[in-house]
This record gives C-alpha cells, sequence and structure tokens, in this order.
C-alpha cells in the first residue's frame, strides 16, 4: 500500500516530462511484447526470451516487436516505462519476475502476462491452481521455496559444521516474508539458525554483511530480488569482502565469485516464456496456459571462491554441480 | 362468319408457329441427349478413377502413419527403457553394505540424477522394505530415515517381478509423474524407486515431426494425456478416454510380439480434424497417437480430384459442342417438312411435299401428301352431316323451351292448375303439329276435361257428356287401363275404336294418349289427335310424356301448397293458445308468493282456454280439500263450494280424480250413476266436467277441475291444456309452500347471526381495551339483548369478606340500580354465593322460590319475575355473577344459558387481564424509576471516582520519572505496580461512565467528517504491539476509494479498538482478519478472529452489560464486560447495528453496519 502511494506520486512528478520513445513511429504492424523487469537488464534473459521467439519462427524486430524496459531496480522508473508501454497500446507482457505484475496490472488490467520466472503466485496475483490460473496471468515457477531448503541443504554439505545462516532480505520486495518463513522452516529441520538480514539498497550492504558475519552467521544465502540482480557484482565483492559464504539462485552470481547456486535454469525459463507469448499472440487466453514447473535445476560452485574461504568442495557436490567454475 | 382468307392466314400463322416450337424443341432434345451422353461417359469415368484414387490415397496415408505411431511408440519406449536402463546399472553397482555402501549408493544415485533428467527423485528400499536413502532434486535429500515402504506397491511389485511401473500420476495436479521401481539382484536386494518427470517425453513427443501441423500425443492406460505438443493440455489432466480413438486403441489388446495399431479419422483434443493412428507402448500400456491434419493428408488427393473435375468440365464443352452440330444437321429436312405442313394446314389441300432425303423423312412427307388427298374428300362428306345436325338441334331446342315454358308456368302460378293445364295443351298441340289436345284431370272415378284445344263449344259439350269414363273405346280410355302411353296411327284400322258419326262428330284418324301416373295411379291423362293418319314420331311422344310428368308436378304442387295452408292455419291457433299460457305464466312467475292471486289467475284463464263455463281449484289442507279458487260459478255454487271440505270420493269429478290420480271427464254428470254431488246438479248447473289433480312427487296435493253448463265433451287439446296448466298449478303451490320454509330458516339464522355478532363484539372489546368498565357494561348490554331479558347485572365477589356488591348493569332504571348499588350481600343469603360455590349456572322461574334478602325484593317490587345466575369463575377464583332477569315468568331455555356462560368467561377473561395489566404496569414504573437513580448515580459517581484517581496516577507517573529524585529499585517496580493496576481501574471507570452516560441519554455523539479508512488504519496501528506480542498476523482488507463518512471518530475508533482488541485477547493462535467496505450507504465493518469462539446460546447476550462469555475468562482476561454495550451503544446512536457470528472453536466474527453519513439518533437503547 505505502508502496504503491510513494510511486504514483513519483509518476506524477517525472511523467509529464518525459517523451515517449519512439515506438509509435516504429509501429510495422507486427504485434508488440513488453518485456519488463524490475532488475537490471540481463542479456542472456532477453536472448533466450527471443530464442524462444525464433524457435516459433517469430523474428524479434521483424515480425515481433519486443519493448524491453528494465528498472535497475528502481520501481519508480520501471512504472513509468510500464506507463509509456500500456499508453502505446501494449496489452501482451513478458514479466521478470512477480513483483512487476501488479505494477503492470493496475495500470492495464486486461492485459496479458507471462512471468517468466514466478517465485510466488501470490505476490504475482495468480488465482487458481496452477494447472488453471484465472485471470491474466500465467508463467513459470520456479519453486523458490522448496529450493530453499535444498540451498541450505547443499551449504551445509560443503560446511558441515554449519549452524547459523542469514537470509538476504529486500523490505520491498513482497515475496521476501514468505521466503523467510520456509528458510527459517528448512533450517528448523536441519538445526540451522535462519536470520534476516535487511538490505533495503546497496548502501546497506557492506553494513549488513558485516552484522550478519558479527551475530555468528557462516554463510548468506540471496534469494531472488529485482535489487540484488540489479547489484550483482557488489553482492559478490561484500561477500568476499566479509569473508561469508555466499549462496545464490542464479549461477550468474557464481561466475562472478559467489560460492553456490541452485536454481532452475533462468534463461531456459525465458526461452519457454515464448512458447506462451506466442499462443497468446496466436489469441489463446492466460487462463487456458498452466503455470508450468521448472523441470531443469543447476547447480553451479566456484572452487576459487570456496579455496579462498577455506572449503572444500565434498565429491558429493562435485557429482552434482552442472557448472564447476575453477 | 369468319372469311375463308382470314381463316387460313390463322391457320398457316399456327402451323409455322408450330413448326417453329418443333424445331427448337428437337433441337434442344437431340442437343441434350448428346451432351448427357457423352456427358456422363466422363462424369461415370472420372468417378470411379476418383474413387479408387481416394482409397488408395486414404490406405496408402494411412499406412504411413500407422508407421508414424509405430516409430513414435519405439521411440518412447526407448526413452523409457533408457531410464530403466540407467536405473538399472545403479542398482548393479553396489554391492557393498554398510555405512560405506551407503555413501557408494547416494553417489550412485546423483550420478543418476545427473545423466537422467526425467528423475526428479530416487529412493533405495533395503530388502525388509525400509527406506534407507532419498535424494531429489527439489526437497532435501534423507539418509536412514527407516520408513517403512514394505507393503507400498512399488516395493511389493518390484521385489515380485523385478520391476514395476506406476500408473501415471499428476504432481500438484499439473505435471505427469511416473514412479519406475527396480529391485536389485539377487535374492536379498534392495529395491531402487525413481519418480520419472513424464514431461520430459514432451520433448521427445514435440521433435517428431508430423506433416506441416501435425502432432504426436501419448496417453496412459485410462486415457490420460501425458505427453502433446502442446504442453497446457497435459498440464490440465486432459482426459481423452471419451475419444473414439482413444477407446478404440484401449480396447485392442496388447498382444506380446505383435505391434496392433489403428488408424481412422477422427477428431483431435484440439477440435481438428484428423486422420489419425495410434500404436500401443508395450512395456507400459501406453498408446501414441500420431495425428495429421485432414485438409493437410488429403492435400494430394484433392489436387488430383481438381485436375479430374477440369478435364471433365472440358470434356463436357465439347460434347455440347459436336451436341449441337449434330443436331442442326438432322433438324434440316423436318424444317423442310414443317414448311409444307404448315402450307397444306392452312388449307392448301393441293399442296405436296418434296423431300427426298432417302430415309424416314421422305416416307413421312409421302403420308402427308396422301393425308392432304383423302382430307379433301373427307371434308364434303362433313358439310352435309353439319346441315342434318343442325336441323335436328333447331327442333330439340324448340323443345326444350316448350318445356320450360311449362315449367316456367308451373313455378308462376304454385297453386292454380288451370294456367298449366292450359299452357300444356297448347304446347303440345303446337310441338306435335297435332289438330287438338285435351288434358282430364281425375275427380272421383270420372276424367272430366281440365284443358283442351281445337275444339268448338259445341264439340266440347258433346265431350262432356259423351266420354269421361274409361273404356277400350276411347284412346284416353285405353291409356288409363293400360297405364302407359297408347298411340295409334290410324284409327281406322282399329277396330275397337269407337267413331262417332254425330254431327258433332271429331274426326279423329290418328293420336295419342299418355297416362299422367302418380305412384302407381292414373290421375289424369293427355290426349293429342290429328285429322289425317300419321304416325307421331318418336320424339313427340317422349315430348308428350315429359309434358304429362309436369302435369303431374303440377297436380301435386298444387295438393303440397294446399296441405301446407291447413297446417299453417292449425299452427296460428296453437300458437295463440300457447301465447295465452305463456302470459299466464308470466303471472305465476311476477307473483310467486301471493298464492291466491295465482290461483285466480289460472283458473280463470284455463276456464277462457278451454271455453268452459266455470272452473275450481281445491288444494289440499291436512287430509281435507278446500276449494281456493273458483271462477265463472253463481255467487251461491261457490259460497257452497267454499264450505264444503271434501275427501277423495267417487261422488265428484275432484274425488274421482284423486282417488285414481289420473285425469277424469264425466261427459254429464247428471247421466253418470256414481255422482254424489247434488249442489253441483243442482246449484251449479254443471253437464260436462274434466278433473286433473295436482301431483307432487307422485302425490296430490289438489285437484282442478272444468264445468261446461250444457254436454259438450273437452277436447283432447284442451284436456292437454288443462294438464299443463295443472303441473303450473302443483309448481305454484310448491314455490309457495317453499318459500314459507325459507322464510321461517332464514329468520332463524337472522337470531343466530345477532348472537354471533353480539359474542364477537364482546370478544372485541376484551380484547381491544384493558378499560375493564367498558368490556362489562359491553357484556351486559349485549347479555341483557341476546337473553330477550329486561335487565342484566354483574357482580363482584369480595372473597375476603365473602360478599357481593353491583358492579355494572343494563336496563334497570336509574332509581333501582342506585337502590341495588347501595347494596352488600353476603353470599350465604343470596342464591349467588351458591352459584359460585358450585360454579355451576343457577335459575329461578319464579323468583319468589329463591332465598329472601335485599336484592330479591327489590326485584319483586319492580315487577321481576325470574332470574338467572351465571358464576365469573377462574381456576380457584370466583370474581363474580352475572345476573339476568326477566319480568315474565318461566325457565331460560339451555341456548341461552350456554351464551350467557360464554360472556361470563369472557367477563371473567377482561377481569383477569385488567388485574394483570395493572400490576406489570406498576412494577414498569417502579422499575424506571430505580434505573434512573442508578444511571445517575454511577455517572456521579465515576466521575468523583476519576478526579482522585487520575491525581494518583499523575502522581505515580512523576515518581517514577524521577521528579522527587531517585527512587530505590523496589519502590519502582511497586510503582509500576500501582500505575498498571491503577490504569486498569480508569479503564473500568471510563467505561462504566460512558455505559451510565449514555443510559443517562447525557452522551453526545461529535459528529463531523471522518476517513474509515484512516480510522481502520489508526486501530490497527494501535493494536499491532499487542498482536505481535502474541504473534498474531493482523490482516487487512481495505478497499481504495472508501467515501468520506460523517460520525462521530473518536467513538467508532473506540469501537473498533474494543472489537480487534477483544478479537487478540481471547485468540491464542490464528490470525485476525478486519475487512472494510461499502454496501450502499452503510459501511460494512468486519472483525474476525481464530479464538475458542462463542456459543450460540451466548451470542445475543454478549452485548448485555457485564457480561462474558465465561465467568471465569473474567479472571484471565480481564475486562469489564462493558465494552460490547458500550460498543452497541455507540453504534445504535450512530444508526448502525452491531451482530457476531461464531462457530465454537472455530472463531467469532463481528460485524458493524455503519451509514456512511450518520447523524445522531436519539432515544435508542
Amino acid at each position: 500500500m505505502i508502496d504503491r502511494r510513494r510511486i504514483m506520486t513519483g509518476m506524477a512528478g517525472i511523467g509529464t516530462t518525459m517523451s515517449l520513445p519512439a515506438l509509435a513511429q516504429k509501429s510495422t504492424g507486427a504485434p508488440v511484447v513488453g518485456f519488463v523487469a524490475l532488475a537490471r537488464r540481463d542479456p542472456s534473459q532477453v536472448e533466450a526470451l527471443k530464442l524462444g521467439l525464433r524457435e516459433h519462427g517469430l523474428e524479434p524486430g521483424r515480425s515481433v516487436q519486443v519493448e524491453e524496459r528494465f528498472g535497475d531496480g528502481d520501481p519508480v522508473a520501471i512504472h513509468h516505462s510500464i506507463a509509456q508501454l500500456v499508453s502505446a497500446g501494449v496489452r501482451v507482457f513478458v514479466a521478470g519476475g512477480p513483483n512487476v505484475v501488479r505494477m503492470i496490472q493496475q495500470q492495464s488490467p486486461d492485459a496479458a502476462i507471462v512471468v517468466a520466472s514466478l517465485e510466488s503466485l501470490d505476490t504475482a496475483g495468480v488465482q487458481g491452481t496452477i494447472a488453471r490460473p484465472l485471470g491474466h496471468v500465467t508463467g513459470f515457477a520456479t519453486l523458490a521455496p522448496e529450493l530453499l531448503s535444498k540451498r541450505l541443504e547443499l551449504a551445509r554439505e560443503i560446511m558441515p559444521s554449519l549452524r547459523q545462516v542469514a537470509l538476504a532480505v529486500n523490505p520491498n520486495n513482497r515475496n521476501h516474508p514468505a521466503l523467510l518463513a520456509a528458510a527459517v522452516q528448512a533450517g528448523g529441520s536441519l538445526k540451522i539458525k535462519v536470520d534476516a538480514a535487511g538490505i533495503a539498497s546497496v548502501d546497506q550492504l557492506q553494513a549488513a554483511l558485516s552484522r550478519a558475519r558479527a551475530d555468528g552467521a557462516q554463510a548468506i544465502i540471496f534469494p531472488r530480488d529485482y535489487m540484488f540482480e540489479s547489484i550483482r557484482p557488489e553482492i559478490v565483492k561484500a561477500a568476499l569482502e566479509s569473508r561469508i559464504a555466499s549462496i545464490f539462485d542464479e549461477s550468474d552470481f557464481v561466475r562472478q565469485g559467489g560460492l553456490l547456486s541452485y536454481s532452475p535454469n533462468r534463461p531456459d525459463l525465458f526461452r519457454r516464456s515464448a512458447d506462451y507469448v506466442v499462443k497468446i499472440l496466436a489469441g489463446a487466453k492466460p487462463a487456458d496456459l498452466p503455470v508450468q514447473l521448472p523441470t531443469k535445476f543447476e547447480l553451479a560452485v566456484n572452487l576459487q571462491t570456496a579455496k579462498s574461504l577455506g572449503l572444500a568442495i565434498p565429491p558429493s557436490i562435485l557429482l552434482r554441480a552442472d557448472e564447476v567454475i575453477e | 362468319m369468319m372469311t375463308a382468307g382470314t381463316r387460313a392466314g390463322r391457320i398457316r400463322h399456327a402451323f409455322a408457329e408450330f413448326a417453329q416450337r418443333a424445331k427448337g424443341r428437337l433441337f434442344r432434345k437431340y442437343a441434350a441427349l448428346l451432351v448427357a451422353l457423352v456427358g456422363s461417359a466422363l462424369v461415370i469415368s472420372s468417378a470411379i478413377e476418383a474413387y479408387y484414387s481416394y482409397f488408395e490415397n486414404r490406405t496408402a496415408l494411412i499406412a504411413v502413419q500407422r508407421e508414424k505411431a509405430i516409430g513414435a511408440a519405439t521411440i518412447i519406449e526407448q526413452f523409457v527403457r533408457e531410464i530403466e536402463g540407467q536405473i538399472g546399472w545403479t542398482t548393479h553397482a553396489t554391492f557393498v553394505t554398510g555405512p560405506s555402501g551407503a555413501d557408494q549408493r547416494r553417489f550412485d544415485f546423483l550420478r543418476l540424477l545427473r545423466q537422467a533428467p526425467a528423475i526428479t527423485e530416487v529412493a533405495y528400499i533395503d530388502p525388509q522394505g525400509r527406506e534407507q536413502l532419498r535424494v531429489s532434486r527439489l526437497s532435501m535429500d534423507v539418509a536412514g530415515s527407516g520408513i517403512d515402504r514394505s507393503n507400498e506397491p512399488q516395493f511389493v511389485q518390484a521385489k515380485e517381478r523385478r520391476r514395476h511401473m506406476s500408473e501415471v500420476y499428476f504432481r500438484k495436479e499439473s505435471e505427469p509423474y511416473m514412479t519406475l521401481s527396480i529391485a536389485g539382484q539377487g535374492r536379498n536386494a534392495g529395491v531402487t524407486v525413481a519418480e520419472v518427470n513424464l514431461k520430459f517425453i514432451w520433448d521427445v513427443v514435440s521433435r517428431l515431426k508430423v506433416g506441416k501441423a501435425g502432432a504426436a500425443y501419448v496417453i496412459d492406460r485410462r486415457g490420460l494425456l501425458i505427453a502433446h505438443p502442446d504442453i497446457g493440455l497435459v498440464l490440465r489432466k486432459t482426459d481423452l478416454s471419451s475419444f473414439p480413438q482413444v477407446a478404440a486403441a484401449r480396447a485392442t489388446p496388447m498382444a506380446t510380439g505383435t505391434s496392433s495399431t489403428y488408424a481412422s479419422m477422427a477428431k483431435d483434443p484440439l477440435g481438428r480434424e484428423v486422420l489419425t493412428a495410434s500404436a500401443p507402448v508395450e512395456a507400459l500400456g501406453w498408446h501414441v497417437f500420431v495425428d495429421l491434419p485432414s485438409n493437410e493428408a488429403f492435400e494430394t488427393l484433392y489436387a488430383s480430384l481438381l485436375r479430374s473435375g477440369l478435364v471433365l468440365l472440358a470434356g463436357l464443352g465439347l460434347a455440347a459442342l459436336s451436341g449441337l452440330w449434330l443436331a442442326q444437321r438432322m433438324v434440316v429436312p423436318i424444317r423442310a417438312l414443317a414448311t409444307g405442313a404448315a402450307r397444306i394446314g392452312a388449307g392448301d389441300l393441293d399442296h405436296r411435299l418434296t423431300v427426298d432425303t432417302g430415309d424416314e423423312i421422305e416416307t413421312l412427307a409421302a403420308g402427308f401428301n396422301d393425308m392432304a388427298g383423302r382430307l379433301k374428300e373427307s371434308y364434303r362428306g362433313l358439310e352435309h352431316k353439319v346441315q342434318e345436325r343442325t336441323e335436328e338441334l333447331q327442333q330439340s331446342l324448340e323443345y326444350q323451351t316448350a318445356t320450360s315454358e311449362v315449367l316456367s308456368v308451373i313455378s308462376r302460378s304454385p297453386n292454380e292448375l288451370q294456367p298449366v293445364f292450359d299452357t300444356i295443351v297448347a304446347t303440345a298441340n303446337r310441338l306435335c303439329n297435332a289438330d287438338r289436345a285435351i288434358l282430364r284431370h281425375k275427380v272421383g272415378d270420372a276424367y272430366p276435361i281440365a284443358a283442351s284445344i281445337g275444339f268448338g263449344v259445341a264439340q266440347l259439350e258433346h265431350l262432356h257428356r259423351y266420354a269421361s269414363t274409361a273404356d277400350r273405346g276411347t284412346l284416353f280410355g285405353r291409356a288409363v287401363i293400360d297405364r302407359r302411353t297408347v298411340h295409334l296411327p290410324n284409327t281406322l284400322a282399329d277396330p275397337a275404336f269407337r267413331r262417332i258419326d254425330a254431327p258433332q262428330a271429331i274426326g279423329v284418324r290418328s293420336g295419342v294418349a299418355v297416362p299422367l301416373m302418380r305412384d302407381d295411379s292414373v290421375i289424369g291423362v293427355l290426349t293429342v289427335t290429328r285429322q289425317e293418319t300419321t304416325a307421331f314420331e318418336p320424339r313427340q311422344i317422349q315430348l308428350l310424356e315429359t309434358f304429362a310428368d309436369q302435369a303431374v308436378i303440377a297436380i301435386e304442387n298444387a295438393r303440397l301448397f294446399e296441405e301446407v295452408q291447413a297446417r299453417t292455419r292449425d299452427l296460428t291457433e296453437s300458437l295463440h293458445q300457447q301465447t295465452a299460457t305463456a302470459d299466464v305464466l308470466k303471472v305465476i312467475s311476477r307473483s310467486t308468493f301471493d298464492l291466491q292471486k295465482v290461483l285466480d289467475v289460472l283458473v280463470e284463464t284455463v276456464a277462457k282456454l278451454c271455453d268452459a263455463d266455470g272452473a275450481t281449484l281445491a288444494r289440499q289442507m291436512g287430509d281435507e280439500y278446500v276449494r281456493a279458487g273458483m271462477y265463472g260459478f253463481d255467487q251461491a255454487f261457490v259460497e257452497a263450494a267454499r264450505r264444503m271440505h271434501f275427501m277423495p270420493s267417487r261422488g265428484s269429478v275432484s274425488g274421482r280424480a284423486l282417488i285414481e290420480a289420473r285425469t277424469i271427464q264425466i261427459p254429464d254428470i247428471r247421466e253418470d250413476p256414481e255422482y254424489a254431488w247434488r249442489e253441483a246438479i243442482d246449484i251449479g248447473r254443471i253437464r260436462t266436467t274434466v278433473g286433473i289433480p295436482l301431483m307432487r312427487e307422485q302425490t296430490p296435493i289438489g285437484v282442478i277441475s272444468l264445468a261446461r253448463f250444457t254436454v259438450r265433451p273437452f277436447t283432447d287439446k284442451q284436456i292437454e291444456l288443462l294438464q299443463t296448466f295443472a303441473d303450473q298449478a302443483a309448481i305454484a303451490i310448491e314455490n309457495a309452500r317453499l318459500f314459507e320454509a325459507e322464510q321461517t330458516r332464514t329468520r332463524e339464522l337472522a337470531r343466530s347471526v345477532s348472537e354471533l355478532e353480539a359474542l364477537g363484539e364482546v370478544g372485541r372489546a376484551v380484547s381491544s381495551t384493558l378499560d375493564l368498565d367498558k368490556v362489562l357494561t359491553t357484556v351486559v348490554r349485549e347479555a341483557s339483548d341476546l337473553g330477550s331479558a329486561d335487565g342484566c347485572a354483574i357482580f363482584r365477589y369480595k372473597e375476603s369478606d365473602h360478599t357481593f356488591r353491583l358492579w355494572q348493569a343494563s336496563g334497570l332504571d336509574p332509581q333501582l340500580e342506585q337502590q341495588v348499588r347501595g347494596l352488600k350481600l353476603k353470599a350465604s343469603e343470596t342464591a349467588m354465593g351458591r352459584s359460585i360455590a358450585s360454579r355451576e349456572a343457577l335459575q329461578f322461574s319464579d323468583i319468589e322460590a329463591g332465598p329472601d334478602n335485599p336484592l330479591r325484593r327489590l326485584a319483586i317490587s319492580a315487577g321481576f319475575k325470574s332470574v338467572l345466575f351465571v358464576p365469573l369463575v377462574r381456576g380457584d377464583r370466583g370474581f363474580g355473577v352475572l345476573v339476568l332477569q326477566r319480568k315474565r315468568p318461566g325457565e331460560f331455555d339451555a341456548a341461552t344459558i350456554s351464551l350467557l356462560k360464554t360472556f361470563a368467561s369472557q367477563s371473567t377473561l377482561a377481569i383477569q387481564n385488567a388485574r394483570l395489566f395493572r400490576e406489570i404496569e406498576e412494577k414498569g414504573e417502579q422499575l424506571a424509576i430505580a434505573s434512573r437513580h442508578k444511571s445517575q448515580f454511577l455517572a456521579n459517581m465515576s466521575h468523583e471516582l476519576r478526579t482522585p484517581l487520575n491525581a494518583v496516577l499523575g502522581y505515580t507517573e512523576l515518581i517514577q520519572d524521577g521528579v522527587y529524585g531517585p527512587m530505590p529499585p523496589q519502590v519502582n517496580a511497586v510503582l509500576e505496580r500501582v500505575q498498571s493496576n491503577g490504569r486498569h481501574l480508569l479503564g473500568l471507570i471510563n467505561d462504566v461512565l460512558d455505559l451510565s452516560k449514555i443510559e443517562a441519554g447525557q452522551l453526545q455523539l461529535g459528529i463531523e467528517g471522518y476517513s474509515m479508512a484512516d480510522v481502520v488504519h489508526t486501530v490497527v496501528a494501535a493494536t499491532e504491539p499487542l498482536a505481535s506480542a502474541k504473534k498474531l498476523p493482523i490482516t487487512l482488507d481495505l478497499p481504495a476509494g472508501l467515501p468520506a463518512a460523517r460520525g462521530d471518530e473518536r467513538r467508532i475508533s473506540q469501537v473498533l479498538l474494543n472489537l480487534l482488541g477483544n478479537a487478540i485477547k481471547f485468540t491464542e493462535s490464528g490470525e485476525i482478519r478486519i475487512a472494510a467496505g461499502l454496501e450502499g450507504d452503510h459501511f460494512v465493518v468486519s472483525v474476525a478472529d481464530t479464538g475458542p469462539g462463542i456459543p450460540a446460546a451466548e451470542q445475543g447476550r454478549i452485548f448485555e452489560e457485564f457480561h462474558q462469555v465465561d465467568s471465569s475468562n473474567t479472571k484471565t482476561k480481564g475486562g469489564t464486560g462493558l465494552g460490547l454495550a458500550i460498543s452497541k451503544r455507540i453504534v445504535e446512536m450512530h444508526g448502525g447495528s452491531i451482530s457476531v457470528t461464531s462457530v465454537v472453536g472455530k472463531g467469532s466474527k463481528f460485524t458493524v453496519e455503519l451509514p456512511v453519513n450518520a447523524e445522531q439518533r436519539i432515544g435508542i437503547s
């Protein structure tokens, strides 16, 4: 509620001064798909979506127009971008995550939305069951709460003495309270104490990590968040500097120096989103398209980071790992 | 007449036209025939070719589809086999047991997950059926859980058959999965159980290319879709078992070694028309379907059909062209024929055709020429015949005209015969070229001449005299005797014919006589004669016969006409009679109830109508009969008859009619030996008389008689008329009797209606008024009226001293009433006491028979003769006595007593009602005063209590804040307790103050604008710490855009705070939900909790002051039990309402409805 109000007032200031992009001029009669994410632009996701479209014989830029808008973690900016797209008549959206769904629906309640990475059905406002979602939203679930327990387990396998873990939480992310609850519960069965480490912006990052370390956390789990996604290098750097094991749900963090990630193959989700986009453009209703569950999961581990933290990666992890960064 | 020229021209024209038309028709016919022949040959051959090519193509397509299906089935089977193989490999690899074996198995499983992405979870069950290891992609791995799975089919079946595949199931109701379990080798081997995500088959199926738009899909044993390129269908658990192709495939048994396939046209899951083929995946019991959209499948076939169609069209065109040419060729000689025929037809019969085609057409031309010659000859013969015919026709026409002339004369004069006869003889004479004609009409046995022509006066006279009887000497005589037409061509040749040689003799040389026959008798004769000997032509004889028939018709007509006239006269007469009768009946029906008048009119009318001199009517009176109506007689006889009441006897006509119960006519009473009534003979001078009994249901109730002073019997018609009047008289008498009975009944009814009305009035008085005097006044008045009494009173009984005093009275004169009012009667000295004691009504038909007392003395002196006492008692109590007095002696009948008893019980009821009401009123007043005192006291007291308490709290706080210097910790702890207890007390006092203010009517609402959303937010914010202390989440459902409202914001907040506070207080776990919304012009705010709930019996009472659901709660939960009472009052003062719904053990929900624009309501409590 408070979020929304702030966004609305923010809008009022900016909206009038910004000019519309050359969307109208570019219009070639090809259908337009808005690709909207709160996070920073991730080329691998954009490319995966376009690849998916090409697999269906749609050439982005010619037979279909993909309008990408990224918020770099700033809800006000993305709100404005959505307003532009909606006023230009865009009615089919690919949403990066669930948080952006409500923002689209506020401005265009009947827009068809495919959520490429759906951490929470509730946050995205998906009603009904995953097999039969009611309304205008469908997409690809990531099973985020379930996988949190798997990540804790993997972390414990690397650090058998693991007793205390921090879960990075963005207070502005609507998914995080539920994830925190899931993590605390999963920790309970593994006898690992899970605390929240609130990080509302990049400024609070270093302090939060230091505090978590000081409180006794041996590792920190970063769940998926538009703001965290937008500051990947800063997070990885801060974790390394704080000498705390960092666990992610996106392998790119590990490539940049994070310790471990376990998640569905994210580019794959964006590629498959194209299937639904094509169906919606052909006239299907989102309510007829079931929410799909992930089938492929990826484990990535960075040996260098492990070494710098003084950790030995056990063979069971190496056996599982899909990606090992030396 | 048409000239020969124009006629020939017209024929020629018609012929030319015909030839033109015929040519066109022939041409078209030939052309169509040729085209049809060639065309149908082409069409048939094309159709056969298309038919075979369609089936060949189809067979080929089906074969291809089958191959594809079998291929797909093989791929899917391979996919499953591969997974099976990988699991098998894992199970083989482990030989080691113990802890290191467990580690080894975990590595193996991890490796398995890496290699087989379709496996989501794999578990190992040891030979005893205990799960030892589970490795999952999604959830945490579990080692050594020891869960008993020995009864699961995965374990049991795998142990038995080494391998087990479960039915397909759906995870999260969406993802198709299958459990694959494989037992290790050796007797003591465990079982590996893998959960396989069948969505991976989707990859396999999607890769299968089936034409351009075709698809392959897989269903399981039950017909559920487990793989389809449109993954949405699978995830939605589409059940295809009802599709015919699926049903057919499932019905085919899966014999090992043979792969049964199936192909046909069907609809696919997306509803498209497809060519479908299926093949079983034998190892799994699944079926693979390969669908190719039928339009795509048959694309080439349709193309080839199109080509055939085009060739066919070209062929048809060619056929049309050649047909046209051939037809043209054939038509040329025919046209020459037509032209020639046209000339001949136009009358040029000398024209000859020249056609030399050497074929049938030439022969035809020769035939035409021949025909033209013959035509010429036959024309001549025809013209002659036409002339003959015309003459004959003219004659016929003349005859016809004559016949119709006669007919028209008949119709002109239906009742006169002479003009008809004259016309007939004149016409017959003229048309038969005769000299004379006679028509005789039978009268008696003679046949006088009715009409004649051709005779002189003398001749006619002679003829009249000479021949009017029939014998064989005359023409007409023979016709009469032979009863048929007689034709004498030559009278001289007939020896029997009588010739008369008198000077007046009529020279008849030849003649015809035709009898006029009606039924079988001769009623006349038509005779026609000539003076020369010429035979009559048959046509003439026929004509004469026609005339004879017409004469018969005319005679018949005249006879019938006469009969009709006679009947009409009869009818007119009887109509006259009926009109008179109807008049009488009208009088009867108009004056049903004045019987005497009816009877008078009746006897008078019947006497006049039946042409009688006098009439009498007697009615039954008991056993005797009395004359009730008389007409036409002398006064003396009337007096005598009226005085004489008689019994049925044979001595008079009336008596006799009654005895025999039938109509009796005595033609002359002086001649009748049994007749005994001398006065009728001597004074009445009656000679002929007739009598008819008046009957009601076979019983005589009177008698009516007619008399004539001369001997002249009454006709049947007159007796019939009299009968009608007798019936009417019976009805009139009966009506009068019924009317009398009806009147009696109505009077009775009116009486009981007035009784009921009186009762009703008393009842109404009892139920509508608590004014006892009014009720009792009504009772005595109505009782007096209905009991036909001269006075009525109610005496009041005082149980304490057993005395009676007057209460209410009616019908007594004021002075008497005054005197009675002064009396105080002892129960022992009056019959009223007895009546109360026995609870029975008591009556004295003679008032002086009762016990002596002052009241009785007063009553006797006022002239009362009889009295009735009815006690007013209920339960054990006697309230008084109802007294009814009459100024005539005699008993009161049962109906009056029962009525009075009813009045008595009504009075008792009224007395009791009044008494109860008075008591309640008094108590209510006392209570109201007490309540006002209480509220005032509480308001004052609370205020007085609050002031010092505020001081106590204020100072304590100052001490705690260190204003008076630092305090030792013990003191601070004590102060803390003082503070908390003091605040609790202050809360209590505030509540009491609020409530007492409301009750004392002192609370005023401060109505101003407020925002419901802000109120709710504020309240939630205020209670949030309490809730989080108990770990209770508060969910808030507050829609945007609630309108601005008016009300007392502070009081509304107080209400919501109270509800929310209660919810938190009574809920140990679960959650609190607060929702606000708008319904019409009301806010609906609800607070729901998951607390212990409120039993249904308590729900109504929780809004009462000082009430708590469980009084034991007071101790643990605190509170005054005033919160809800105050909330209710506040909401009601706003014009709203508050309610609760609750299920014990589940929670409670309080709902407040509040007008958006509230104004203070006064007087609601």
